[in-house]
């Protein structure tokens, strides 16, 4: 079976790799780091005065007071790897974490900054993250595609639009599919239209016809191509339904992500983390999770992270929502042996501030925020990189967008300075010209 | 300022004799290093990195070699590495240097060469010191080198053909030379049929119907293929699909988009009238420089292009593409923000342009082509020295030309008004109205529209004098009330004037005209003494109010859009605050480095539309150090949608014409710099002013309302001369707001109401034209950019002046105050830029053959193809200028060749010589584009609509419902649509010539199961369903194909009908068959 990402190219692997996969969840919206994974007991010291140091321009230009954490960090794991209240069972995988507590993004608002963080570019026209994977990876997934973002529920698509998860100058075949995994029909158009026999007669007696046009010019490639895609394309009806089906699945599996959970957000979100783990056993290179609208809708279904207010409520109520299928997602990964090549990131487009918004919120801090890898080779129980004592702007070690995606793309075995791709004048690559490996976070 | 000139290109490079020692050392300094320092040190030196192990800084360096092996043969230039890797003679893609396949132009080439055969002889015994190094950079001598670059030198003179035919058949012989030398042999002349299915669809994204087809074939029976074709070509290009299909093409090279981008994707509104100017323009066959000037400066042009009935300025909708830039959503950074729009401007103009990625010269000189960092910000001046606005696309002469009917008629209904209103207030029931207004406590007066929804508009409120009859109505004793409030009044007036005095950091009055600085591209704004009518908007509302002197932008017509800008300066931790009014929504906006959009930190002001003076203030401290503009608009002209309000809960206003719409305008007296971030002007113009003129002569309140109504006449009296004061107008204003003095239709006298008719009646003769607006740009005070070092905004170094690249031309743009647009313009359409013509005729020539002479027909620099047939595209380009750049013509030229004709199949020297068919001895197989599946399925099920131009179907609705060309759906950046997408419509962010025409798994899924490809066919089996299958089929076929199906085709269908059970359902799954054959989407 010829896979669906341009089967004529070999892989620019260039080493061995440690990962074949990555699952990224995606904190849509900006998750607070001082609230969950980067602990600065000064804000409580130092709650309701303002900030003892100059505060950049925030959009709403309400800048408030300092803000302690409703959250009680504690260490956690053999490692004691401080992760908040927010996360209690996530806090369960410490171990196996590598929390990188200096991230940074060159953009403050939703649009741009997902667009950045996919691409390394604030503006769309780039290729995203997942379809460079595919195509400096390829597809080893029968009648699946090799980038896809999940959605369930009312998951829509973040501030910034799918073009975040475009293909941009790379060939199409590389673009994100986007399966809605609890619909009938996961892809646009997968439903067969017709019953299966009437299918198979047409695709027959059009291949008849091809065959006959496409000797008349001579045989072309690209014909050719495009009458073996209807073979493909006639079995992803079956191959996509069957990767979202869960019924395979035992009661176990289903309880540990929260399959069975009271609030039906949690139930939505774990069924992605599921068909996460399912598609990348059957190969699929990159995978991106989509979050819902929190119960309590303290944001917009497209950011449903982004508490300029009641981010008490708010976080609490989205932590609820992917923390024991995060977490359930990482044991059952461990438990099948796939942790070791399989990367798991999870990361907000930036992070919130220390300082309160209003009374009770947090706006955006792009200048050191936390996002955490595991598995695939990452350390884990290790944390990397500081922000000041605030939690506001790095001071140590920044990882910028570049230098995080060569990171992982070395883990894919990939060298990020090779695989790239000549458009308008120049060769592109994900991590543009400032991306470096950074051994550091590895083992 | 730059650091050099244009330079001799002189250096001979051919015919190279051996060289004694002290000759070879001298070569090697002159013609190797600088190659090895420009083009190889930044990968292969002691200070930058070793790639591949591999020193080139040095001789031991290049003796050692990398890790694969020595880099040098002394002696043998063929066998040595070095020389076969920029001889790009390795397999391996990565190894041909340097990287990023910019290939060494010949001469250099041929140095080395030389230099390895007369043994390598190479001085350096160490890496460089600084100094050489800084010698051996010079961009002087990089550029100087560069420029020798194919694309740069210029298009050699010949005869020009005579004719088309003539050229025609010279663009063949060309071809054909090519084959004899490479012993290539060309394929057949393809069919009647094939020929005719490529016209169609290359020239109007159409199929042909089955009469053309007929049609077509008759006349080649007739008068053979050369006369068919040439009818054909001249009828297709004579289509108004012609223009559609090309504009498409055209739209792509400028990144056509109706979204802002960023949070939201707003839509800019009205870019449309752009997509519809193209298709008008290439359909007129507009030549191509005329066009491509009008992309960058339409709205400049001393002689602006019109449509038919010239009403239309069609030249200035061409800058609209200047605005298809994507936004970020309420940026924080302002001038980053501003920078990266310019950048995208820049990118679009010299690629679409000259194929040249001049914004790769963004961070510092380009690396491969001859554009300098300065190159970059000379241009970049250019662009940034515009603002961003709506523009009318009404042409003003026209307005000139009905000036006088139009002020006659306002004068009319100004003097018909002022005996309406001395009559009602003559009247005795002139008091009653007064007495009933006091006794209702007004309800109409409390709710006139909250006057504060933006910022601090202030309203007059207490010192009004309606106020006081309405506070003091049941008062004991009215003397000394009338005291009381005479004097509350003044000190009011007296306090508020010394305030804002003290506040005052700058005054710019508009009584006098616009002040110095500011400047108006769109309307005819002037100043006035006060009595100036506050027109109404609506079709009740005669007139809101009369105005005090100022500026106003409706002198004639409020139809009449018009923007006025200040010059732009620094914003401080102080305010701002104007004294203004308007109608229609017009905005007092202040802009924060261009950026376009309103919201959170970025406010404006809206016109109340109620008839009240507006005193508006704002802190502008968050935007300390930013550079800005202030600017008043009439509604239409807003850069863009107000896009919400600056306080939670107020309602947007509209920005959509209705039909209801009778204009907007503005009015100004004066702006004001204030000094602190709290200050906020106060009020020092109060209506209640003018009564204390006369002594009151009432104690009891009867005759408090006879002394306002002898007040009331005087002023109106007043109104005659010219002694009629600001208060005086603001007093008779307070009288039509509170619905005292009429001001509706209906309530007016018949003569207002004929003298209005009169007004509208004129204004009709361009009213549709004139609600029509399209996104653009006005010049502003023109400025040379500081240019940024490492691309950085915040590290401005030296002042680059305006210009254009400066080895094709560094004459200075000599500019005063406007922006260099058209001045850029000339440069890139003129004569001496020879990257222009060769660039244009290449893109037509490539959806012409599917593919261009330079086949990277965005990038014509280094690291772009080089041409197949660098002579014909010589002969093109020359032949394109002599022709006056005249579109139809070219493709006439192309289209006509019997190598457009030939048959798709190659030949067997074909096949075995040029796979790539690099020779176009056979013709291309291409796929149909997004736009030309979706139209020929729609077109197939009979139910394409054909009509042309304006409204548009956002994309959800589109893919099911709409039947319009595709061309037509609003192109948004997000949300688009399904098919659109698989089928690789791109996405608008730069110039994109060639799409891609991929294939994948996504397209067939599309094709069998997509509700909209099924009801084409669904639609096609319903219109069929009477005819027998067999000769159904027949025409399913041809419809399908654009050809005579053959008749074991047709039985195949019919087999497959019956294996279907040959009812309604099956003849609908035989349209979908057919409509999933690659035949059915590709181009044979």
């Amino acid at each position: 079976m010829k896979d669906l990402a341009h089967a004529s190219r070999p892989l620019l692997t260039d080493h061995r790799p440690s990962a074949t996969s990555v699952i990224f969840v995606h904190i849509s919206g900006g998750l607070s780091q001082v609230d969950s994974f980067d602990y600065k007991p000064l804000l409580t010291k130092m709650a309701g005065e303002p900030m003892p140091m100059p505060v950049k321009g925030t959009m709403f230009d309400a800048v408030g007071k300092i803000m302690p954490s409703p959250w009680a960090f504690r260490p956690r794991g053999e490692s004691g790897l401080p992760v908040s209240d927010l996360f209690p069972n996530i806090a369960t995988m410490a171990d196996e974490l590598c929390v990188i507590k200096s991230m940074t993004s060159k953009a403050s608002e939703h649009a741009q900054a997902n667009i950045f963080f996919h691409s390394g570019f604030p503006f769309q026209g780039h290729p995203s993250a997942g379809a460079w994977m595919s195509y400096g990876l390829g597809s080893q997934a029968s009648n699946l595609p090799s980038y896809v973002v999940l959605r369930s529920g009312d998951a829509k698509d973040p501030i910034g639009g799918r073009s975040m998860y475009s293909n941009g100058f790379l060939p199409t075949a590389h673009q994100a599919s986007f399966l809605t995994i609890d619909q009938e029909m996961a892809l646009p158009n997968l439903k067969p239209s017709d019953p299966s026999l009437i299918q198979q007669q047409k695709i027959s007696f059009m291949k008849e016809f091809d065959q006959e046009f496409n000797a008349s010019v001579g045989t072309s490639d690209v014909v050719d191509a495009a009458i073996e895609h209807y073979e493909t394309a006639f079995k992803m009806q079956s191959s996509v339904p069957d990767a979202c089906d869960l019924k395979g699945e035992t009661e176990l599996t289903r309880r540990l992500y929260g399959l069975e959970h009271e609030s039906q957000q949690t139930r939505d979100f774990g069924k992605q983390c599921l068909v996460a783990r399912r598609l990348v056993e059957r190969g699929v290179r990159f995978v991106q999770l989509s979050c819902l609208l929190g119960e309590t809708k303290n944001a917009s279904a497209a950011n449903p992270w982004d508490q300029h207010g009641k981010l008490r409520t708010g976080h609490a109520d989205m932590a609820r929502q992917v923390d024991q299928p995060v977490a359930a997602l990482l044991r059952d990964l461990k438990g099948r042996g796939m942790l070791d090549n399989t990367i798991v990131i999870f990361s907000g487009e930036f992070g919130r501030t220390p300082f309160a918004q209003g009374s009770d919120g947090r706006d955006h801090d792009p200048f050191g925020f936390s996002a955490w890898v595991a598995g695939g080779g990452f350390k884990g129980g290790f944390s990397y990189g500081e922000t000041d004592e605030f939690g506001y702007n790095t001071i140590d070690k920044p990882v910028d967008i570049y230098s995080f995606w060569a990171t992982i793309q070395q883990q894919l075995g990939l060298n990020h300075e090779d695989v790239t791709y000549h458009f308008a004048g120049r060769d592109y690559r994900l991590s543009d010209v400032e991306g470096h490996v950074i051994y550091d976070l590895v083992a | 300022m730059r650091t050099f000139g244009k330079l001799a290109l002189s250096l001979a490079f051919c015919c190279l004799p051996s060289l004694v020692a002290s000759e070879k050392v001298e070569f090697f300094e002159s013609r190797i290093r600088p190659i090895l320092t420009q083009e190889c040190y930044e990968c292969h030196s002691e200070r930058h990195k070793a790639k591949g192990g591999l020193l080139l800084d040095s001789r031991p360096g290049l003796e050692a070699g990398g890790d694969t092996g020595p880099s040098i043969v002394p002696g043998n230039a063929e066998e040595s590495f070095l020389y076969q890797t920029i001889m790009h003679h390795v397999e391996d893609e990565d190894m041909r240097m340097p990287k990023q396949g910019a290939k060494l132009e010949d001469s250099v080439l041929a140095d080395f060469k030389k230099w390895i055969d007369d043994g390598a002889v190479d001085p350096r015994n160490t890496a460089p010191s600084d100094e050489q190094l800084a010698a051996d950079t010079d961009w002087g001598a990089i550029a100087a080198r560069r420029a020798q670059h194919w694309s740069f030198l210029p298009v050699p003179s010949r005869a020009v053909a005579e004719d088309e035919i003539a050229l025609t058949r010279q663009i063949d012989q060309l071809i054909e030379k090519q084959w004899d030398e490479n012993a290539v042999s060309p394929s057949a002349l393809a069919d009647r049929w094939t020929v005719l299915r490529r016209l169609n669809f290359i020239l109007t994204g159409l199929p042909a119907s089955l009469v053309e087809q007929q049609q077509f074939s008759d006349l080649w029976d007739k008068e053979g293929r050369e006369a068919a074709v040439a009818s054909k070509v001249d009828e297709l290009l004579a289509s108004p699909h012609f223009g559609e299909k090309w504009a498409q093409h055209w739209l792509d090279w400028y990144r056509y988009t109706e979204g802002h981008g960023g949070q939201g994707d707003p839509k800019n509104e009205r870019a449309h009238e752009y997509r519809d100017y193209v298709i008008r323009a290439l359909n007129d066959n507009v030549p191509y420089d005329q066009l491509v000037k009008e992309q960058i400066a339409g709205d400049l042009l001393s002689t602006p292009r019109l449509n038919e009935d010239g009403l239309i300025n069609e030249s200035r909708i061409g800058v609209a593409q200047l605005r298809f830039v994507e936004h970020g959503f309420l940026p924080v950074d302002a001038l980053d923000e501003k920078v990266k729009f310019t950048d995208n401007q820049v990118d679009v103009i010299t690629k679409a342009t000259m194929g040249l990625t001049v914004s790769c010269a963004r961070c510092h000189d380009h690396k491969f082509d001859a554009v300098s960092h300065a190159d970059y910000h000379a241009i970049f001046g250019v662009l940034a020295s515009s603002n961003p606005s709506h523009r009318p696309l009404l042409e003003s002469s026209q307005i000139d030309s009905q000036r006088e009917a139009l002020e006659a008629a306002r004068k009319q209904l100004e003097s018909e008004l002022k005996s309406s209103w001395l009559n009602e207030v003559k009247a005795p029931e002139f008091r009653d109205k007064l007495q009933s207004f006091v006794d209702s406590y007004a309800p109409t007066w409390e709710t006139l529209p909250p006057a504060n929804d933006y910022q601090d508009h202030l309203t007059l409120g207490d010192y009004d004098a309606l106020r006081f009859l309405r506070n003091q109505r049941e008062s004991t004793d009215l003397p000394k009330s009338w005291a009381h409030f005479k004097k509350k009044v003044l000190s009011a007036k007296a306090d508020n004037v010394k305030a804002n005095e003290a506040m005052t950091k700058e005054l710019i009055d508009f009584r006098n005209g616009l002040p110095a600085g500011w400047y108006q591209r769109d309307g005819s704004s002037r100043a006035v003494p006060a009595g100036e009518l506050g027109m109404g908007v609506d079709d009740e509302m005669v007139a809101m109010s009369v105005l005090p002197a100022g500026l106003i932008s409706h002198a004639s017509t409020t139809q009449e859009d018009a923007a006025i800008f200040s010059p732009k300066f620094e914003y401080y931790d102080g305010a701002i605050g104007a004294n203004w009014s308007g109608g229609g929504f017009s905005q007092f906006r202040y802009v924060v480095q261009n950026y376009p959009m309103v919201g959170s930190i970025y406010r404006y002001f809206p016109a109340t539309d109620s008839g009240e003076l507006l005193t508006s203030s704002d802190k502008f401290e968050f935007w300390k150090g930013e550079k800005g503009h202030l600017q008043f608009n009439t509604r239409r002209l807003a850069p863009a949608p107000p896009r919400g309000p600056n306080r939670p809960g107020a309602k947007p206003p509209r920005f959509h014409p209705t039909p209801r719409e009778n204009g907007s305008w503005f009015h100004v007296s004066e702006v004001r710099l204030l000094k602190e971030e709290d200050d906020r002007l106060k009020p020092a113009l109060f209506s209640s002013e003018i009564l204390f003129h006369a002594e009151p002569d009432f104690t009891t309140f009867p005759e408090a309302l006879v002394f306002y109504q002898q007040q009331l006449l005087r002023v109106l009296e007043r109104w005659q001369t010219d002694a009629f004061s600001d208060a005086d107008a603001l007093f008779v204003t307070e009288f039509l707001r509170a619905n005292i003095l009429s001001r509706r239709i209906g309530e007016v006298s018949p003569g207002v109401e004929g003298a209005l008719t009169k007004l509208r009646s004129v204004e009709a003769s361009f009213a549709d034209i004139a609600r029509r607006t399209a996104p653009g740009v006005v010049d502003s005070e023109g400025f040379d950019q500081a240019l940024y070092l490492r691309g950085n905004h915040k590290t401005p170094a030296e002042i680059i002046p305006r210009g254009f690249i400066d080895v094709i031309d560094d004459e200075d743009f000599q500019l005063g105050e406007e922006s260099g647009r058209l001045q850029l313009a000339e440069k890139i359409v003129s004569a001496g830029n020879p990257l222009f013509d060769r660039v244009a005729v290449n893109r037509f020539w490539s959806h012409v053959f599917g593919e261009g002479i330079v086949s990277s027909v965005d990038n014509f620099g280094r690291t772009g193809k080089q041409p197949t047939h660098p002579e014909l595209l010589d002969v093109l380009a020359f032949q394109f200028r002599d022709d006056g750049f005249d579109i139809k013509e070219l493709l006439r030229s192309l289209l006509n060749t019997t190598t457009f004709q030939r048959q798709s199949t190659p030949t067997a020297t074909a096949a075995e010589l040029d796979p790539t068919n690099r020779l176009l001895s056979h013709a291309r197989i291409r796929r149909l584009d997004a736009e030309g599946v979706r139209d020929h399925l729609l077109a197939l099920g009979g139910a394409l609509d054909l009509r042309m131009f304006g409204g548009q179907t956002p994309p959800p609705l589109a893919e099911t419902s709409d039947k319009r060309r595709s061309l037509y759906i609003t192109r948004m950046r997000r949300g688009r649509i399904g098919l659109m997408d698989v089928f690789d419509m791109p996405v608008p962010s730069s110039t994109r010539g060639m799409r891609d025409a991929s294939t994948t798994p996504a397209q067939s899924i599309s094709m069998m199961n997509s509700p909209f490809v099924k009801l084409q066919s669904e639609r096609w089996a319903e219109s069929h369903s009477d005819k027998a299958a067999k000769e159904a089929f027949g025409l399913l076929l041809t419809k399908a194909f654009s050809r005579p199906p053959s008749s074991s085709q047709v039985g195949r269908l019919m087999e497959f009908y019956e294996l279907q059970g040959a009812d309604a359902e099956a003849l609908a799954h035989t349209a979908h068959l057919v409509t999933t054959m690659k035949e059915f989407i590709y181009l044979r």
